[in-house]
């Protein structure tokens, strides 16, 4: 089991969707359970963010260091 | 020689019925979890239920789950609305003789209440069939290359399902949402009937037959045939599943993601797959849990998709419920070794219970991993200088396992007693009572099922305030 964390650094406490593989599977600032691999990270809404997506290897991060994806 | 050229113009006749190609555009419709809404108009609690292979014991044991489930009242809610633990049942994965119920359930409800003991459990399914194929005017068709004893089956079971298809699932607009899992004879792992896998073949699920699903899944080695799927090509629309490029990248991460994603990638190579054969889900899983535990490890599954966004589902419970695969053996209460039909039953069935009791793990593994993170967060907020630095999870869902097995049987006697029940499609009324029976006894006595009721149990009204004293 892996942890990621996906933060929008541009307003850091608004929660906006997080889009794994094009789905919405959780929201920013929150840690999202997943399986350990390789994911393509973006957000849902507006594309006032770059970059527009993030390809990740998440692997052997844990709840209290997870893997950690900024967007701004 | 006229009987000769009838006899093969009718087996050259004869032919399976194909799958639908998917339409140019893409449905507003299909079978998935999230097209279905949830029974009582939430998802706080979401039950998923496993019902394994087995045959008719396999199906009875089902039944009698969900009838302790029926029996089972709850209160939800915030305006305290009475319930049954049954009404909160969203999804069921079955294989095999699980299927039947799984299938019967989703189709008709409460029906099976009725009728379920008269239309399938107290038949003599196996008789029927073998009466079916003996029957000479289906010997031609047998005859064809195209044609064969699961198709015979299907159309047997037409009769269970009154024909049926997932249309009418999908009419039905009520949960649960049935995962019926089979088994890839080319690749050897899971074949689901959802729309997801047959987007992958080209193929549209709302016209297939449910009784065709349901054959697939319990379509037993030797006893039945592969059933075949032309592998059609996807329309402009589709797109596969982002984690089948990923997956390529991930053998030395995740064997099993890699693995799984290789095998899926299969139906998209029309030309070396243009056929799909599939048979009894059990070759692959024998609990049809690892489809559920998917939609839980996987990001984009619907279980993942509830643990991990805010408000979706304060309780995710699995109850697996499984017949186990056989008789105990007596193999080695004899010095000669077992004959050539024994091992190749064997051979077929070993396997099943092995991959059971670890998969029933794996989810136990993921469960206690979850609940020691949140234990983990709770004690680095509760030493950091600022709590709300340490990142925390969107919701608070608490996952539940409950595993409800003929093994678990304390009484000798009568766990080797159901144990003995063979797992064939023709099985006396008694057994079947004593199966249904037992199922819920089993929930009865399930420490996990207990700790589920007690924690849905509705915290004690606070004492009425004394009326003040002057």
């Amino acid at each position: 089991m892996e942890f990621l964390l996906v933060v929008y650094g541009r307003e850091p406490d608004v929660e906006r969707d997080v889009l794994i593989d094009g789905v919405a599977a959780g929201i920013t600032n929150h840690l999202i359970t997943l399986d350990s691999g390789t994911y393509t990270v973006s957000l849902d809404g507006d594309s006032n963010f770059t970059p527009v997506e993030q390809e990740i290897l998440v692997n052997g991060s844990s709840p209290l260091r997870p893997m950690k994806v900024k967007f701004v | 020689m006229l009987a000769a050229a009838a006899v093969s113009a009718l087996a050259s006749c004869a032919h399976y019925p194909k799958t639908a190609q998917l339409p140019p555009q893409k449905p507003a419709a299909r079978y998935g979890f999230e097209q279905i809404p949830a029974p009582a108009a939430d998802d706080d609690l979401l039950v998923c239920v496993t019902f394994s292979g087995g045959g008719t014991r396999a199906a009875a044991f089902a039944y009698g789950v969900l009838l302790k489930l029926r029996d089972t009242p709850i209160v939800r809610g915030k305006d305290g609305r009475h319930e049954t633990l049954l009404d909160e049942v969203d999804c069921i994965s079955s294989v095999s003789g699980g299927s039947f119920t799984a299938a019967y359930y989703a189709l008709f409800g409460a029906r099976i209440f009725q009728d379920y003991r008269r239309v399938f459990l107290d038949r003599d399914i196996e008789g029927e069939l073998f009466w079916k194929a003996a029957n000479p005017f289906n010997w031609p068709r047998l005859l064809s290359p195209y044609f064969s004893r699961i198709d015979l089956a299907a159309e047997l079971y037409g009769g269970v399902f009154q024909n049926k298809t997932y249309a009418d699932l999908l009419a039905g607009a009520h949960r649960p949402y049935i995962i019926l899992n089979a088994t890839d004879l080319a690749t050897g792992d899971g074949f689901e009937f959802t729309q997801d896998q047959f987007d992958l073949i080209g193929s549209d699920l709302a016209a297939l037959p449910i009784a065709r699903a349901v054959a697939a899944s319990s379509a037993f080695p030797f006893l039945l045939t592969p059933i075949t799927f032309t592998n059609h090509a996807e329309p402009d629309w589709y797109k596969p599943p982002g984690a089948l490029k990923h997956a390529a990248n991930d053998y030395y991460v995740n064997r099993r993601r890699y693995t799984w994603a290789l095998h899926q990638r299969t139906y998209l190579d029309k030309e070396s797959t243009a056929y799909v054969h599939v048979m009894d889900g059990g070759l692959a899983d024998n609990i049809g849990l690892r489809a559920l535990e998917r939609q839980l490890v996987d990001p984009t599954g619907f279980l993942s998709q509830r643990y991990n966004k805010k408000g979706k589902a304060s309780r995710i419970v699995f109850i697996v419920v499984d017949s186990k695969s056989g008789e105990p053996s007596t193999y080695n209460k004899e010095e000669s070794p077992p004959g050539l039909l024994d091992v190749a039953f064997k051979t077929a069935t070993t396997s099943m219970d092995n991959f059971s009791a670890e998969t029933i793990e794996f989810l136990r593994d993921r469960q206690r991993e979850l609940d020691q993170a949140r234990q983990d967060i709770e004690a680095c907020k509760a030493i950091a200088c600022k709590p709300s630095d340490v990142a925390d999870f969107a919701g608070k869902t608490e996952i539940h396992v409950i595993d409800v097995n003929l093994e678990a049987i304390a009484d000798c006697d009568q766990r080797a007693r159901l144990l003995s029940i063979g797992t064939n499609f023709s099985l006396h009324s008694t057994d079947v009572d004593q199966l249904i029976r037992a199922a819920g006894d089993l929930l009865d006595q399930n420490p996990d099922f207990q700790s589920l009721l007690k924690a849905l149990r509705p915290p004690p009204a606070a004492p009425p305030t004394p009326p003040a004293t002057k």
